[in-house]
């Protein structure tokens, strides 16, 4: 995408809605409370268009998609999330051994656990970069945080993580 | 818990300009007690005018996790997350965001005379409220637990003591890991507040979430004691509340619950329905209702109803 | 507590400058409990990284609302006249009252939850639940 143009929205749900969802699954553990919150941050993107001006895409994307997130966490009523156990499966490609799958699906469901464990801004922080993909200056952007904070949060949960994993 | 502590003490630091600074000594003693380590076995006792309650616990703080088990059952504390078992499972309830901690300056501690207790060198503090005791706590002096902790209603009666009876200082080896949870719900600050008051009675609402099924809930807190009040649109009192004792405050009436580290009180209004559970005494929770929204009966329309077809 | 601290973080991430990245490396080469708590950071990091990215399920993406405007305002114009009709008429059902609206159960989590993020008189008993 070209930094001097504005993407039609058609487009930014296909190339980012993926990720926007596996970054609001990935926070909640829960697939429902993903798709719901994935659906109104798109909403809001698409609100956003029309007034964003060609810049930093990713920056601005991931800003609107954290405050969208945050927002409707802050105004939905509280419900409380389903077992992860159903819920990790990919649906891409071809399906692996059942031995594999298992195996996967136990690791991956320990992880997602112990995310869950790490205080929101940490987990937060270890989302964007590591399940989203983004530089620690677009974190800063994203949270509004200097890239010190950014710095500083992801270690921290990394070190949780490690603790709770080992 | 070894989360909050630097925090808290960052911000505790930028005191707002113009404002009474809280007691230091006071804050290190509660900060202090909230994160050593510790096991112990202890007692609470609870007595509102003749309501009381009482209970056996124990608890353990290690490595940052705190476990009580009480007479509701077993509560496992990590940072912000709480899990509350519920038959075999657990259920995890994480605050996502809270505001910073700060002390009321309105109260002040004493110097600290030395005792003993449960056989260990323990200091007694007082903790007074505008100059008239509030709480005295015995604190160990090794580890800086309080053994005891006694408040005061505001004629000076005992309203609630607290008693460790087995106590063992330092961290515990073998404390168990959180365990999985059959589901997890995280709670962030909404911007609603309704109808409930910024302050009351010298309590500061620091964060309004929204409740479960549909309601709102306002946290106050004062530093030293807090409550939330739950909002709802105006429906069926509890079950749990049938009987129990109505009081009057400034000629409104008002049921209230007394449980070992609890007070619950219940009011139906006009077009809301509220309940308020908090460790607050009861001086403290009678002034906190003069500034909360009346209790009343549903609207004119309702009773013309009911005067026109029974 | 480490030497390098956070730095670590930043070097696995790439997020170092190269006047960092010389240092670090200068000092990961004779240190050996910095180099084991990068292998620790870099498992974490890849934990995180390998999780699998999963597809969101059908009818993420919504279809634009398809809704004529001037049907819209008809609705709206016809709501009015429904209610100022209820008013004229008057009392058709008894207003009744909502079931219960509170949980105990869960209220007392909730306060509990809050409650105990703080320091206070509470923290010292820890949290019993509700009657």
């Amino acid at each position: 995408m070209t930094e001097d143009s504005v993407p039609s929205w058609e487009q930014v749900a296909r190339d980012h809605g993926r990720t926007i969802y596996n970054f609001a699954y990935r926070l909640t553990g829960n697939s429902d409370d993903a798709k719901d919150l994935a659906q109104e941050v798109l909403l809001r993107v698409r609100r956003g268009l029309a007034t964003y001006t060609p810049g930093s895409f990713e920056g601005w994307l991931w800003r609107i998609t954290r405050n969208a997130f945050l927002d409707e966490v802050r105004r939905r009523k509280r419900r409380p999330t389903v077992p992860l156990a159903d819920d990790d499966r990919s649906h891409a490609g071809a399906a692996p051994p059942p031995e594999e799958v298992l195996a996967d699906v136990r690791l991956s469901d320990d992880v997602q656990a112990a995310l869950l464990r790490l205080p929101y801004e940490f987990r937060e922080a270890v989302v964007m970069c590591d399940v989203v993909g983004l530089s620690y200056d677009e974190i800063a952007a994203a949270v509004e945080i200097p890239v010190g904070t950014v710095r500083s949060r992801i270690h921290r949960g990394r070190k949780m993580l490690r603790e709770m994993l080992s | 818990m070894r989360r909050l502590l630097p925090v808290a003490l960052m911000i505790a630091s930028l005191a707002t300009p113009g404002v009474a600074a809280a007691d230091d000594e006071l804050r290190d003693i509660l900060l202090d007690a909230a994160t050593a380590d510790f096991h112990g076995d202890g007692i609470v006792l609870c007595n509102w005018d003749g309501d009381s309650a009482a209970a056996t616990y124990d608890v353990t703080r290690s490595g940052g996790m705190s476990m009580v088990h009480g007479p509701g059952g077993d509560v496992l504390v990590s940072g912000a997350l709480t899990a509350v078992q519920s038959g075999a499972d657990w259920y995890g309830l994480e605050v996502g965001e809270w505001s910073a901690w700060s002390l009321s300056d309105r109260y002040t501690v004493s110097a600290p005379q030395p005792t003993v207790r449960l056989g260990r060198p323990a200091s007694i503090v007082t903790v007074s409220e505008n100059g008239r005791p509030r709480a005295r706590l015995i604190i160990d002096d090794e580890s800086t637990i309080p053994l005891v902790t006694e408040i005061l209603d505001g004629d000076g009666t005992l309203f609630r003591l607290a008693a460790l009876i087995d106590f063992e200082p330092g961290a515990v080896l073998d404390m168990p890991e959180m365990p999985p949870l059959h589901s997890q719900t995280m709670v962030m600050p909404t911007a609603e507040p309704g109808s409930l008051p910024a302050e009351a009675a010298g309590y500061r609402r620091a964060d309004t979430y929204a409740g479960p099924d549909e309601t709102i809930q306002a946290f106050y807190t004062d530093g030293l004691f807090s409550f939330s009040i739950f909002e709802s649109e105006r429906g069926e009192r509890p079950e749990a509340f049938d009987d129990a004792t109505r009081f009057e405050v400034e000629g409104e009436t008002y049921r209230r619950l007394v449980t070992p580290s609890h007070v619950w009180v219940h009011w139906q209004a006009p077009n809301r329905s509220y309940l308020l559970v908090g460790d607050l005494p009861p001086d403290h929770i009678e002034q906190v209702l003069t500034e909360l929204p009346e209790p009343g009966n549903r609207g004119l329309f309702v009773r013309m109803w009911r005067r026109l077809f029974g | 507590m480490s030497h390098l601290g956070e730095l670590l973080s930043a070097h696995l991430d790439d997020e170092v400058t190269p006047e960092e990245r010389t240092r670090i490396e200068a000092h990961l080469a004779g240190c050996s409990e910095c180099s084991r708590e990068l292998e620790d950071l870099d498992a974490a990091r890849s934990a995180i990284r390998t999780l699998p990215l999963l597809d969101p399920p059908r009818g993420l993406v919504p279809r634009p609302a398809a809704r004529a405007p001037w049907l819209r305002r008809r609705w709206v114009a016809a709501a009015g006249a429904i209610a100022a009709g209820a008013l004229a008429v008057g009392l058709v059902t008894a207003p009744g009252e909502r079931g219960p609206v509170f949980d105990m159960d869960t209220i007392a989590d909730q306060h509990t939850a809050r409650q105990v993020v703080d320091p206070g008189i509470s923290t010292i008993r820890g949290p019993l639940g509700g009657p």
